[in-house]
């Protein structure tokens, strides 16, 4: 019995002792929540951005990246943004792509500056395993994961609407677009044709200003003092528009032939102020960023992503910008302090 | 392995059930104290952090207050500066017309001494990004002398330009919103506005602005850590964002917060949980701005710790189990033992070993059962004892009841014949058969001894055929041959007498031409075979198996049976008589017995008087009737009759019935 009660006692004590080592495991700690921390970041995913440009302007590719930032930060992604000047440097933004392509990313995102040119980077991408998201522009290539953007042939369609709105009977039109090539330029155009259908003779032209805003300005005086009965002027996108608005600061119509125009800068803005500008469709360059950065982050959690997610667009004029919804899109929240 | 089956299935043994219920009263109790445990560490770091979020909405609140207090007191720097109510005056006074040369002249003097005073209080502080006067009749003048006046921001439909024209006394906050006043700027910023009176009439003269950058809230705001996931956000009172970390993905639509009504401010810690978001939002409110701060706690946070709290317990409760499994088998086997002891000590009293005695350890249940098995183990071995030598007792009794019988039909019979002879005056034969009579009967009646020699029987199996011979005449004959070595061998006395009687009467008495009687006697190892044959009509098979019936009626079969039961008795059940069927006419007996060597005496013997009348029925039934055709001649005394209790007289022995 005693020899018992001594094994028993025994027992107990190295049960404390257990008991006692146990909570200063470090594994088990519960006062210890660091290790997830490293975790977490053990995780962080690697993605590749390329877009069609990163100069100023646009301003649009600026907010692009806006969006990329609050989704890299919000869902730790390391990223990296690559674009050339301009929007019609295909040649550079394909060299960048392969630069990319380089970087063994996990997923790629690209802003395809052509619709064609861009297919076999896209296709070297995908065989290097890359999983790979279009965002704004599309690039004619069936093996991306997802498309972030605008419906641009929608786009493209209230833009004429706009114009029907605007116009007087028997005026006019021109249209600036950007690249000719590209898909949003080829599917605002199409919208735009629709939209206007049976009045092929009015369009006095269609330039492309391949986003210069200074070429757009030239093609714009052109187009005027070729066809003076013009009463409206069209640009596909941001650029486009502020050259339109240029030309006719320089020729002095401004107010005379009204203006139909694509997304938003500051100075777009003013002219959308000053009435030059009639009416803007805009896009929501900053939801593009964010949400093709968290279909990325999606894709590599194995989640479902939607294969086209149309981030919108809305016609604004100058009696609804002051709209507190409009105002937001407006005046895309840029952080002076980058 | 099946064996291992067998025995995993078979929970009945005290020790499996103990430990089975041992572990699932442990499990259940470590279950309950853990989840309760756990309950409490959650609630308590729940608890926790909602109090310091509290804390910290209420140091948010507390900074944004001093900040816009700050401010306040800078504006009415501004508004009562007395350059500034002049230039409103005047202003007003010229309802927007152009003034005279000499007039613009003087008003150009005070809107460039405003705007100074304006500039300075401007410069002191980064986060003002504009300060602005505005008359009644829509005069600006900008702090930045170099920045021009929109001309279609449209200030005069804006609420940071219309709410002082009717608060008067007290600052307008604004929300965030873009402030279009500047030409080319677009800033996001917070409008703080309040009406300029006239120091004299307290009318409303004009409005003064000041702009702050929206980063000045963001800095106070954006350092505030809730945990890793938590964060902060700022509404006014009309669920406008004012800051939000994420405020371009609330302006892009692409989240949404909880409209704040759903929690309520509560200095107490009062907030919402949601739960499909793994949310607690906690609010509190601002009187000065009449904005809410917001906090929000990411649930999943407490979570990482929790998975940490449950591997903890998890592991601690593993761990208890291990031991509370060998501490129940430790105790079990404590307890059973004693009992299994006890068990093997009890089948061995099942199975006959009553030598046993139990060790007793303690005085527990176990050590007094132990005790009291001792005792009755002790009391049983006593009565077993007693049972023994009162078996033993009543043996010898019925042995001395048996072997006193001697045919009492005989007994008539010999007389009978000596009164015949005596009668017809044959003296000689008469003395010989009174002889062989008186010798039969000493040895039947000699000192009680049980056991005699081969020697002493033969003898008085001659007597007794000697008086036989003596009736039957020539009828009969008989031969005996014992080797001399068998001589000394012992035997019960008076085992011959009864088998030769047998053959006598059913073997030579009913053949006509008479018979022979043959008695030889050999040794087989440890064996003494007595033959008894003879050639008479010998017997059918049911008459042979009858012998050893007891209770037959018909024959004189009694004597025959009381032999084998007494050899039986005395040396055990292997020996006997055996009838054996002779090839020949006649029957053959064969006894069995034990070569004993004679060693004089037999202590059994004594008290061939005393012993109790026999009640063993071992020889029940008809005693006597031997032959009753033949001993017809004496069943004309009628003192005995077959189915009546006979005292044969040599010994007070009383066959029953």
């Amino acid at each position: 019995m005693n020899n018992f009660i001594t094994r028993y006692v025994g027992l107990m004590l190295l049960f404390a002792i257990v008991a006692a080592v146990i909570t200063y495991i470090p594994w088990l700690d519960p006062s210890k929540p660091e290790m997830m921390e490293k975790e977490t970041q053990e995780k962080q995913y690697r993605v590749q951005v390329v877009l069609k440009a990163r100069a100023n302007p646009p301003d649009f590719w600026r907010i692009v990246e806006q969006g990329l930032k609050m989704g890299g930060d919000e869902f730790n992604v390391n990223y990296t943004v690559r674009g050339p000047r301009t929007e019609n440097d295909i040649d550079t933004q394909i060299a960048m792509v392969r630069a990319a392509i380089k970087e063994k990313p996990d997923v790629l995102i690209l802003a395809a500056g052509d619709f064609e040119r861009l297919v076999p980077v896209c296709e070297e991408a995908v065989g290097a395993g890359i999983r790979l998201i279009i965002l704004d522009s599309d690039v004619n290539y069936d093996k991306k994961l997802c498309f972030v953007g605008t419906d641009n042939y929608e786009l493209g369609r209230k833009l004429g609407g706009l114009v029907e709105d605007i116009m007087e009977p028997g005026g006019l039109f021109g249209v600036i677009g950007h690249v000719e090539s590209s898909f949003t330029a080829m599917e605002r155009k199409r919208g735009l044709m629709d939209a206007l259908d049976g009045t092929e003779g009015r369009m006095a032209g269609l330039r492309f200003c391949g986003g210069s805003v200074d070429r757009s300005r030239r093609q714009t005086i052109e187009m005027i003092k070729e066809n003076p009965g013009i009463t409206c002027m069209v640009g596909l996108n941001e650029s486009s528009a502020l050259g339109i608005c240029f030309a006719l600061d320089e020729l002095g119509l401004a107010g005379d032939i009204r203006v139909v125009a694509c997304d938003s800068s500051e100075t777009q803005i003013q002219y959308i102020e000053s009435g030059i500008i009639q009416s803007a469709v805009i896009q929501n360059p900053f939801n593009m960023g964010y949400l093709s950065m968290k279909a990325a982050v999606q894709i590599m959690n194995g989640e479902k992503v939607e294969p086209y997610i149309n981030t919108g667009s809305v016609v604004i004029s100058r009696d609804t910008m002051r709209r507190p919804e409009n105002q937001k899109l407006l005046f895309p929240f840029i952080d002076e302090n980058q | 392995m099946f064996h291992k089956i067998r025995r995993a299935v078979r929970m009945n043994s005290i020790k499996a059930s103990m430990l089975l219920y041992f572990m699932g009263l442990i499990l259940i109790t470590v279950l309950v104290m853990t989840a309760s445990g756990y309950r409490y560490t959650v609630q308590d770091a729940e608890a926790l952090t909602r109090n310091y979020t509290m804390r910290l909405l209420k140091d948010i609140n507390g900074n944004i207050d001093s900040y816009i207090l700050n401010i306040k007191s800078m504006s009415s720097v501004v508004v009562e500066d007395g350059d500034i109510c002049a230039l409103m005056t005047e202003f007003n006074r010229l309802k927007g017309e152009t003034p005279s040369t000499a007039g613009q002249a003087a008003l150009q003097a005070l809107i460039s001494r405003a705007a100074l005073h304006m500039s300075t209080l401007a410069k002191t502080r980064s986060d003002i990004t504009n300060i602005a006067v505005i008359s009644k009749y829509g005069d600006v003048v900008l702090s930045d002398g170099s920045k021009t006046l929109n001309a279609y921001s449209d200030y005069n439909l804006m609420d940071w330009y219309l709410k002082p024209m009717s608060y008067k006394n007290d600052i307008v906050v604004s929300p965030s919103h873009v402030q279009r006043l500047v030409k080319g700027e677009y800033k996001w910023v917070i409008s703080v506005s309040k009406a300029i009176l006239d120091p004299i009439t307290g009318d409303v003269i004009g409005v003064m602005l000041i702009d702050l950058n929206y980063r000045s809230i963001e800095d106070i705001c954006e350092n505030v850590q809730i945990g890793r996931n938590g964060y902060i956000y700022l509404v006014d009172a009309k669920e406008n964002f004012i800051y939000h970390p994420q405020l371009p993905l609330i302006f892009s639509g692409v989240k949404h917060e909880m409209p704040k009504n759903v929690f309520e401010a509560s200095s107490q810690g009062g907030y919402a949980r949601m739960y499909p978001e793994n949310k607690i939002y906690l609010r509190d409110d601002s009187e000065i701005t009449g904005w809410s701060a917001v906090g929000v706690i990411n649930t999943k946070e407490l979570v990482v710790n929790r998975e940490r709290v449950i591997r903890y317990y998890m592991v601690l409760i593993a761990v208890m189990l291990v031991f509370s499994a060998l501490a129940a088998v430790m105790i079990s086997t404590n307890i059973t033992k004693p009992i299994k002891r006890l068990e093997a000590t009890m089948r061995r009293v099942e199975q006959g070993d009553l030598g046993v005695c139990a060790e007793i350890e303690s005085d527990s249940e176990i050590g007094r059962m132990g005790g009291a098995f001792n005792a009755m183990i002790t009391q049983v071995r006593g009565l077993m004892e007693r049972m023994v030598s009162e078996e033993e007792e009543k043996r010898i009794s019925e042995i001395k009841a048996l072997q006193a019988q001697i045919n009492p039909h005989f007994l008539y019979n010999t007389l009978e014949t000596i009164i015949w002879m005596s009668a017809s005056g044959k003296n000689d034969e008469v003395v010989r058969v009174a002889s062989a009579l008186a010798m039969l009967f000493r040895t039947s009646i000699s000192m009680g001894e049980s056991l005699v020699t081969l020697d002493v029987e033969v003898e008085n199996i001659k007597s007794y055929l000697t008086i036989q011979k003596m009736r039957y005449k020539d009828k009969l004959d008989y031969n005996i041959h014992i080797p001399m070595a068998l001589r000394r061998l012992m035997l019960p006395k008076l085992i011959l007498q009864p088998i030769v009687e047998n053959s006598i009467y059913h073997g030579i008495k009913p053949r006509d031409e008479g018979g022979c009687i043959a008695i030889c006697a050999r040794r087989e190892g440890g064996l003494l075979i007595i033959t008894v044959q003879d050639n008479g009509v010998g017997m059918t098979p049911e008459q042979a198996a009858n012998l050893f019936l007891p209770k037959q009626c018909d024959s004189g079969g009694i004597g025959f049976l009381n032999v084998h039961n007494r050899i039986k008795l005395i040396f055990g059940e292997e020996y006997g008589l055996r009838y054996v069927e002779s090839k020949e006419a006649g029957s053959q007996v064969d006894i069995y017995l034990p070569a004993v060597e004679g060693t004089n005496g037999n202590g059994n013997g004594n008290g061939a008087n005393g012993a109790p009348n026999g009640t063993n029925g071992a020889h029940g039934g008809t005693n006597g009737i031997s032959g009753g055709a033949n001993g017809a001649a004496a069943g004309a005394k009628g003192a005995y009759n077959g189915a009546n209790g006979i005292s044969d007289g040599t010994n007070g022995k009383g066959g029953r019935r």
